[in-house]
């Protein structure tokens, strides 16, 4: 056989370079904000700088609802009229930053199962020292996300996923989707008035080895030299996750 | 000669922009002028005429009941799960039909491994047959038996062990050594791809862990699947040209001076070959948008981007190595061929439906011509395969239009481009064979 197109699509590599060139899916990745996802190199910065602020399978919370794509977790309107100020706090909040017990109030999370722990979950950030950020969005639903990692400094956060099966046994049909909303607890403050939400990188079957941990070919560092004391988890169930019940 | 099939960096990055280009909408026409329509049904004609069939071989025969036996294991691995799944026995929607899509595929290829032109195309086929029966009844076993990756670890390290073995009793032997270059070279492919498969848990470098389930699982089994057939398949073929032999010597001092003295050559040939060089600077014609302009381009990136005669060399691949200076050769010839012809006036342009004619019969009529005229047939032989393959490929590209009486050609170049390719690898393949076989005889 010769090295035909057709052979050269079903690589990896080409497919990448085809599928980026087009937008920024990659290998069943999306990215929901504003830029280009953590694939892209928008930030002006090296692509292989390690990003200011970095959390590898930092605390999660997530619920699901089975065959639906609304969202699970609504941000409360205003009762009557309110300042500039908190219009502005609120539509940070609905961008998925909460940054304080008020805009936490703000929140009227679903009657679905893992709720409660959603709300402990806030009840038990301490916004002095953390802040949560609110990802919702929808999976196929034979699918699921791990987060991998978030990214962030002081204009734009990134959540990076890996999107796998679900276990063989879920009944689960290739034409639903689910709607999902996940808190992700991370240490430090952000001032809710500057950044953005950066969008999500969802890499298919497993978490992507993090940028700044590849060398100048594209191929993953020595362990010995990536950054010492993260851990990946490809697997969130090690932290507080809660998958709702209903939807399995 | 087979040939190192992974595409050069340059081939694929090339290939992928065009595919990028057919995937987004067209190009924008920054030339201004628009470039001359091609009659759709006309070209639909001429791709559909039979591209030269030259089926790949190699030179020991090869037993029906080897052949039987990868199909009789295929049909027993998909005999021990219960096709198709239905929704009670596999309730994942996404792997159910991921697994009956396997079990389609592993149908289908042992169908076509039964209408295959050589019994080594066979068996290059059954080994992905295999692969894909056993991806299916080892996602039967893991969702009934409870069967997890650690139990194949086993089969894992079995297999990593039988290929050492392998490599322990191997050697170079043979008599004429252009015959065995024609057996160590699958056999050396075969056994990488093996070891290959024996490390082989599926996942890319980019990504952390694969996640451990129903069909990674049923993949880590196909892969270690191929990988037994593969070195299946090179212990045979070893063990027949070694039974064939009525009498032999060792040839790896043979392959080896013979790799240094066609290293030496094609190094002599490229030494006028900078990757930095644009088509365009190192050819003296006005050939932009012209297919030939592709295909230069294409082989350009062969010769400069490759690094396959070092890698197999460092393997300890040396029959590999040779196979790859013997495609080198032919790209920088092909490409040497190519320059001469349009800087001697040759015209490319294609203005009409009978230009793609013309372009397609010159690259069938080159691999013919090839074939027939070869002086070393059999080193040939392979790289004419490929060439055919990507004739028909091209076909396959350009068309059918539907909707559509005509196709602006511009949209079809590089496909073009392609032909022209073909053409110029076949006419100057005969020589360079004539060359390794010589300098392997020496």
């Amino acid at each position: 056989m010769a090295p035909t197109r057709r052979q050269a699509l079903s690589s990896g590599v080409a497919l990448l370079a085809a599928l980026a060139g087009c937008n920024s899916l990659t290998d069943g990745s999306q990215s929901d904000g504003g830029s280009d996802g953590a694939d892209g190199d928008s930030d002006g910065g090296d692509r292989f700088d390690r990003p200011e602020n970095v959390a590898m399978g930092p605390p999660t919370v997530k619920i699901r609802k089975s065959g639906t794509r609304e969202r699970l977790v609504e941000v409360a309107d205003a009762d009557g009229e309110v300042n500039q100020s908190e219009r502005e706090r609120r539509r940070a909040v609905q961008d998925g930053f909460v940054t304080s017990d008020e805009a936490a109030s703000w929140l009227q999370i679903d009657d679905v199962e893992g709720a409660d722990t959603a709300r402990q979950f806030l009840d038990e950030t301490d916004f002095e020292s953390a802040f949560v950020f609110l990802d919702r969005g929808s999976v196929r639903q034979c699918y699921e996300r791990h987060l991998c990692y978030v990214a962030w400094d002081a204009v734009e956060l990134q959540r990076t996923y890996a999107e796998v099966y679900r276990d063989y046994d879920v009944a689960c049909s290739t034409d639903e989707y689910d709607s999902v909303a996940r808190f992700v607890r991370l240490d430090g403050s952000v001032d809710p008035r500057q950044i953005e939400s950066g969008g999500t990188h969802t890499r298919y079957g497993g978490c992507p080895v993090p940028r700044w941990r590849l060398d100048e070919r594209g191929r993953p560092e020595n362990e010995a030299t990536g950054t010492a004391g993260e851990t990946t988890a490809t697997d969130d169930t090690a932290t507080a996750v809660h998958t709702s019940g209903g939807d399995r | 000669m087979s040939e190192d099939l992974r595409a050069t960096r340059r081939g694929v990055l090339a290939l992928a922009g065009s595919a990028v280009l057919a995937g987004c909408g067209a190009l924008p026409n920054l030339g201004g002028s628009s470039p001359p329509d091609l009659d759709a049904t006309r070209l639909d004609e001429i791709t559909a005429e039979e591209a030269p069939n030259i089926p790949q071989t190699v030179p020991v025969s090869i037993a029906d009941d080897h052949v039987q036996g990868h199909a009789d294991r295929t049909r027993t691995l998909l005999s021990e799960a219960p096709l198709p799944f239905e929704e009670g026995e596999l309730p994942n929607g996404a792997m159910r039909e991921e697994m009956n899509a396997a079990a389609e595929t592993a149908r289908s290829t042992l169908e076509d491994a039964e209408s295959a032109e050589s019994p080594y195309e066979a068996i290059s086929t059954l080994r992905d047959a295999r692969g894909k029966g056993r991806t299916v009844a080892t996602a039967w076993a893991y969702a009934e038996d409870g069967l997890r990756r650690e139990a194949l670890e086993d089969d894992a390290e079995a297999l990593a062990d039988d290929v050492a073995a392998f490599r322990d009793r191997f050697s170079y032997v043979g008599d004429d050594p252009v015959r065995a270059l024609l057996v160590y070279e699958p056999v050396e492919s075969m056994v990488a791809s093996a070891a290959n498969d024996a490390d082989a848990w599926p996942g890319d470098p980019r990504t952390t862990e694969q996640a451990e389930n129903l069909v990674t699982v049923g993949e880590y089994a196909a892969d270690l699947e191929r990988g037994r057939a593969s070195l299946t398949d090179a212990t045979y073929l070893f063990d027949r040209l070694r039974a064939d032999l009525a009498r032999s010597r060792d040839l790896a001092a043979t392959f080896e001076s013979a790799l240094d003295e066609l290293v030496d050559q094609l190094e002599t040939e490229t030494a006028d070959f900078d990757e930095t060089d644009s088509v365009s600077a190192v050819v003296d014609a006005d050939i932009e948008d012209s297919p030939v302009e592709t295909s230069l381009q294409y082989l350009h990136g062969d010769i400069t981007y490759s690094g396959s005669i070092t890698s197999h060399r460092d393997d300890g691949e040396v029959a590999s190595a040779l196979g790859a200076v013997h495609r080198e050769l032919t790209r920088v010839r092909a490409f040497q061929d190519l320059r001469e012809r349009v800087e001697s006036g040759e015209r490319y342009a294609v203005e009409s439906a009978e230009d793609v004619a013309e372009l397609r019969e010159s690259a069938v009529t080159a691999i013919e011509t090839a074939l027939d005229e070869a002086a070393e047939p059999s080193l040939s032989r392979n790289t004419l395969h490929n060439m055919a393959e990507l004739v028909a490929t091209v076909d396959g590209e350009i068309g059918p239009y539907e909707n559509r009486e005509q196709v602006p050609a511009d949209w079809i170049q590089r496909d073009l481009g392609e032909y022209v390719y073909a053409a110029a690898v076949a006419r100057v393949t005969p020589a360079v064979s004539e060359t390794v076989a010589e300098t392997l005889r020496a």
